[in-house]
């Protein structure tokens, strides 16, 4: 595999030189690659430079992914660990970021660990992170929540 | 908070629960909109996690749900649990070779019925009215390839736990714990009574009971059943 040296550049004017199978995890960058092999500096209109070095992490860890269940094991624990570094605004801003990269592992990743985050949440509190306006009438909502009132019973039992 | 596009909160719902996503209906109406469309219900079953609650059906036909909180476990297609009183083997049959064949059961006296966990492998429950031992064996995966193992996982000895004819249970393997009815003998007005209460039964041995209906009911036995919530509608 080559080692070509690419450099990706954020939003925000950050500058980051990864190698090229690094930078082929976004298959963004890949695509770019194929079209036109020469280029060696991409800019990438849509990440902040905080963003872009988290998934330029990520894909660094993810760049040889080997089919061995130790090899998996140990990358799942890295992966969770991973994730426990960001609050519920960045995970926002790194799915985000990976669906404009294009990163299918990370985009799979980051969805199920907001799913596994906003699960417990309340109605009030997942508008508030998704912007949603409720647009139901009072008697519609009340409709709406008497047919699925068990599954509401199950948010108040404790969790072990 | 900027508003997300919808092709990513379709994204993040579909690992969202099927409990939690019923609770998000109420949100507004398009998510409302999206949880009754089939292509999502069905992205949704192959993406989320599955759940598992315990479904009871009972002889008057009254579907009970509890939540014992067993996370984790997959079991989707209850029809095949078997229940059989054999005496001493189970049968089986290979679709391969079109051929009955028998399964020995570890050690039998007594009651003994079967369930499955996670639709990969059988489990027992043997129980001797005689010394009130009851013992939860289970076997390994069953993938046709394997000679069928069975290994011991719980061993109870509660006196006052009587199970009869057709007992039916579940075992989670994750939260390392047993599930099943068994009747409470009790002396009242001089008379024996039996009631039917459901017992979970941990890994100490520890036995929760509970009771689950009205008293009206309680001679009947029922039928416990593993559940797996999902959008996705019986057409």
């Amino acid at each position: 595999m080559s080692s070509n040296k690419i450099v990706l550049t954020s939003s925000d004017g950050e500058s980051f030189e990864v190698e090229e199978v690094v930078a082929r995890k976004l298959q963004i960058v890949g695509h770019m690659l194929e079209d036109d092999c020469v280029i060696n500096e991409i800019p990438l209109q849509n990440v902040t430079g905080d963003i872009l070095s988290m998934v330029i992490e990520y894909c660094k860890t993810h760049v040889d992914e080997e089919e061995s269940e130790e090899a998996q094991t140990k990358l799942k624990t890295w992966d969770e660990e991973f994730m426990k570094k960001f609050d519920i605004k960045t995970l926002l801003q790194i799915i985000l970021a990976a669906n404009y990269l294009n990163v299918k592992g990370l985009l799979d990743l980051v969805s199920q660990t907001i799913a596994d985050t906003i699960k417990d949440y309340t109605p009030e509190q997942i508008r508030e992170v998704f912007g949603v306006e409720n647009d139901y009438t009072e008697e519609e909502e009340a409709e709406v929540r008497k047919e699925n009132a068990w599954a509401f019973d199950e948010a108040d039992t404790p969790k072990p | 908070m900027s508003e997300l596009p919808w092709d990513i909160v379709e994204e993040i719902l579909c690992h969202v629960p099927t409990t939690s996503l019923k609770r998000l209906r109420s949100n507004c109406k398009r998510w409302n909109r999206l949880f009754n469309d089939t292509r999502f219900a069905r992205k949704h079953f192959d993406k989320a996690v599955r759940q598992s609650l315990i479904l009871m059906l009972t002889v008057e036909c009254r579907f009970l749900l509890m939540n014992v909180n067993l996370h984790g476990v997959s079991a989707r297609d209850v029809t095949d649990k078997e229940e059989k009183h054999l005496g001493t083997f189970l049968v089986s049959f290979d679709y391969t070779k079109e051929r009955f064949e028998r399964l020995g059961l570890p050690c039998h006296r007594g009651t003994a019925a079967v369930s499955v966990v996670r639709e990969e492998k059988l489990t027992v429950l043997l129980h001797d009215a005689n010394t009130s031992r009851t013992e939860i064996w289970v076997t390994n995966k069953i993938d046709g390839t394997k000679v069928v193992a069975w290994s011991m996982v719980l061993a109870m000895d509660h006196p006052e736990l009587v199970f009869g004819f057709r007992v039916s249970f579940l075992v989670d393997e994750e939260k390392r714990c047993v599930v099943c009815w068994g009747q409470k003998r009790m002396v009242k007005d001089g008379k024996i009574h039996y009631k039917v209460m459901v017992h979970i039964i941990d890994e100490d041995n520890k036995v929760t009971k509970v009771d689950f209906a009205p008293s009206t009911m309680s001679s009947y036995r029922p039928l416990l059943l593993n559940y797996v919530p999902s959008l996705v509608q019986i057409q």
